[in-house]
């Protein structure tokens, strides 16, 4: 079942001058963690904006759990959970108060609320830390209080900005595990400007830059047609690198790189791999690096035709 | 649903007022003022006729009453009061979002109006209740320096200074929602009562505005009520409350 809809979405700015959003169709399926993946600009946090009637649209339509998106809807609230980007609570507060806060605001009583709160700050690993005051959390303990925060009013839907930026690896790795077992109580939809945090937890992508779609797809299949890992190497000169292109050139791949860099897709890796070494070894050329990485959002923007930044 | 969702607000309103110690100061200032008001009374004549003696000028003032106890007690709440309050209720919508803590409260199911309206009621419950502790001050000093001090008729002053100083925190609240910032919010507060204060100088149609309370409260302690500013308060709620919606529900978080 589709919970989240949008059809020929447009926002802009400054009297038309600035399109945040050009006309962007989605489709989100229930159940389902889906990611928004952009770079920094690219109209993802303005398309959540939104969805979650924050502010207005300038043209099209979105439909968000069975109703029609309207701007500063409690109706609309009601269904949804929403996290900012950069989320901003009462430091004064402890971690239960906000959540309890949280719970009156969506009409439960103290105690209902009382307990959803103890059982997400525990689920969010919060539980000891209920009681201590929000302004002494450190940045992942505040997003996963986000999380938490936006799951009080049981939402069919929970819109995460970004939810992991500003953490650390560990922090990450925590608050990406906590969103990847919402989806038995949620549909997710998430936004971020990193590649390995959509392939990690997402079901389904969609790749938007400069407010538009430029793709959508299930993660692996995102993967597989956008993202395959890609050969580096690094050569001992920029002259040793245009050598290996010049030679390389005939072959069935795509040469990338600038400077000593040579990168190399193909849809074979450790074959290109292994006719890599052959080449180098027959013409007497030096490499300081080569390996194997996954693609970057920039691999993935330019094989869908976008430009970047 | 909504009673839930303003309750829920209120008590929230209420435990920052009290957390960021604004209730307390509140308590405290016009604790000190309606103690301070009948020792003034009392205390401030004799002192100037020994001023004036001792540079040779002979004064008698005027042995005080009760009334005069009652005049400065509505002169103090009515200035210093005014000032203490809108110093401290300047910044409730403006740093809300500034902080982004009104986006953040807003993205739930609460009606802007909500927000507004609970965010005056909070800031009336703390005028109220820092009245409570002036008033008792008051009239405890007054009836131990002076006698015959009528309690309905003081009652009714001190019902008066609380609806002038409702009229100025809704008047702060408008413009702490139009104001970019705290500061902004502060400036314009204090602008729009004096050009309010003002305007109340001028004969017949001054009668009808908030800053004739205190007056007002101050006739009907010898038993005269002039229901012309209530009119005034009663409007400049309103609109002051009308005006904040209509800018809240431009804002774009």
């Amino acid at each position: 079942m589709t919970v989240v809809e949008c059809s020929g979405l447009c926002k802009t700015y400054e009297g038309g001058s600035v399109k945040a959003v050009d006309g962007l169709d989605l489709a989100v399926e229930s159940g389902s963690v889906f990611g928004l993946l952009g770079p920094n600009g690219a109209g993802k946090t303005t398309v959540l904006r939104i969805l979650t009637g924050l502010v207005g649209s300038t043209s099209g339509t979105a439909r968000v759990a069975g109703g029609e998106v309207s701007v500063r809807s409690p109706t609309l609230r009601r269904r949804i959970g929403w996290l900012d980007e950069d989320p901003r609570f009462y430091g004064w507060m402890s971690g239960r108060e906000l959540l309890v806060l949280v719970g009156g605001l969506f009409g439960q009583s103290r105690i209902e609320a009382g307990r959803r709160a103890d059982r997400l700050l525990a689920a969010s690993g919060l539980g000891e830390a209920a009681g201590r005051r929000i302004g002494g959390y450190s940045a992942d303990m505040v997003q996963r209080l986000g999380i938490a925060q936006a799951l009080m009013g049981r939402p069919g839907v929970v819109f995460l900005d970004e939810p992991c930026a500003a953490l650390d690896p560990a922090g990450r790795r925590g608050v990406l595990d906590l969103i990847a077992g919402l989806r038995e109580e949620a549909t997710v939809i998430l936004t971020t400007p990193v590649l390995s945090d959509v392939e990690r937890i997402c079901d389904t992508v969609a790749v938007v830059h400069r407010g538009s779609l430029l793709a959508s797809e299930a993660t692996p299949e995102l993967r597989r047609l956008y993202a395959p890992p890609v050969l580096e190497l690094e050569m001992e000169s920029a002259e040793e690198a245009r050598r290996l292109r010049a030679h390389a050139a005939s072959r069935a791949w795509t040469l990338h790189g600038e400077g000593p860099v040579v990168r190399v897709e193909a849809d074979d890796v450790p074959a290109a791999r292994d006719a890599l070494l052959k080449i180098l070894a027959a013409h007497g050329m030096a490499v300081r690096r080569m390996e194997v990485r996954g693609a970057a959002l920039e691999d993935v923007i330019l094989r869908l035709g976008g430009e970047f930044p | 649903m909504n009673l839930r969702a303003a309750a829920a607000l209120f008590g929230k309103e209420m435990l920052s007022q009290a957390r960021s110690r604004r209730l307390p100061a509140a308590l405290l200032a016009l604790l000190s003022i309606g103690v301070a008001s009948p020792l003034m009374a009392r205390f401030a004549p004799g002192l100037l006729e020994r001023m004036a003696a001792g540079v040779g000028v002979g004064f008698q003032p005027p042995q005080p009453t009760w009334r005069d106890a009652m005049g400065h007690y509505a002169k103090y709440i009515s200035q210093a009061g005014l000032f203490l309050l809108v110093l401290l209720s300047m910044g409730s919508v403006a740093a809300e979002k500034q902080r982004g803590t009104a986006a953040f409260l807003l993205s739930k199911p609460v009606p802007r109006s909500l927000f507004l309206a609970v965010k005056l009621a909070s800031s009336w419950a703390v005028a109220a209740l820092a009245m409570v502790p002036s008033a008792l001050g008051c009239a405890a000093c007054t009836l131990l320096l002076f006698s015959g001090l009528p309690l309905p008729h003081f009652l009714s002053l001190n019902l008066c200074l609380l609806l002038y100083l409702c009229s100025v925190l809704s008047l702060t609240l408008c413009c702490s929602t139009i104001g970019g910032n705290r500061a902004a919010a502060g400036a314009l507060s204090f602008l729009a009562w004096f050009l309010l204060a003002g305007l109340a100088a001028i004969p017949g149609f001054g009668e009808f505005l908030p800053p004739r309370l205190a007056e007002a409260g101050l006739a009907s302690v010898s038993g005269a009520v002039s229901w012309k500013p209530f009119v005034g308060a009663g409007l400049l709620i309103a609109s002051s409350l009308a005006a904040a919606a209509a800018s809240l529900r431009r804002w774009e978080p």
